[in-house]
């Protein structure tokens, strides 16, 4: 459970941070918003290693893309008035139902000798 | 696109796309950040593929943008994957590569 708690701090971060790189740009300014941006990233890459202590690396990075992908198009939507057309949607329910799948149908290459963790 | 989209943001775009496989493929060698070098390596690489990214969202829209980076990212990846770790694809996994290129495209087109 604590994994998925570092599993969701990792996604928030991140959201976070890419926002904040958005309204830098657009808005603020650009140095600002990457500042915050590298913080929010460093973040998010800790908590990240620490879930996948526990959390099977494709697992992990499928959700942290997919989840990632859906709140920063609902973001973008909500605060930057960017337009979700119905076809933008089915494109980015798409492109999470395909990397879903493609992190469960992968298979790791099989060990050699024990000599790689 | 925005009204103010150039060439020019294509190619951030690019760039952000080859730094961002770059921090995947480390990622993978620092084995879930166990080896440190590859680990700070990786996470170099992602801040630069952001910083990338902040310049290409200047003409394209933020979601569109993080929607190809993701997708093509994770695609290319999962090529060298295969060509460099040796990992397979069941089914499952062609369909959802087919799924995220279906899905990129009609981004770029929507």
């Amino acid at each position: 459970m604590r994994y998925w708690l570092f599993m969701a701090v990792a996604i928030v971060t991140e959201v976070a941070g890419t926002l904040a790189m958005k309204y830098g740009t657009h808005h603020g300014s650009h140095a600002q918003g990457l500042a915050v941006m590298y913080v929010m990233l460093v973040l998010s890459y800790t908590s990240l290693a620490l879930a996948v202590k526990r959390i099977p690396l494709a697992v992990a990075y499928g959700a942290w893309e997919s989840l990632g992908l859906v709140l920063i198009t609902v973001c973008s939507a909500w605060l930057f008035a960017e337009v979700l057309s119905p076809v933008k949607l089915v494109a980015i329910a798409l492109i999470i139902a395909g990397i879903v799948l493609l992190e469960r149908g992968t298979d790791e290459a099989p060990k050699e000798d024990g000599r790689a963790s | 696109m925005l009204p103010d989209f150039e060439p020019i943001h294509l190619l951030y775009l690019s760039i952000a796309i080859v730094l961002e496989i770059g921090a995947n493929v480390l990622m993978k060698q620092s084995h879930g950040f166990a080896y440190k070098r590859p680990a700070v390596a990786a996470i170099v690489c992602a801040l630069a593929a952001f910083t990338a990214l902040s310049y290409a969202i200047r003409g394209i829209q933020l979601s569109v943008a993080y929607g190809i980076w993701g997708g093509v990212g994770l695609v290319a990846t999962t090529v060298l994957g295969m060509t460099l770790f040796g990992e397979r694809l069941r089914v499952s996994g062609w369909v959802g590569l087919g799924l995220i290129m279906l899905g990129v495209g009609l981004l770029k087109f929507a």
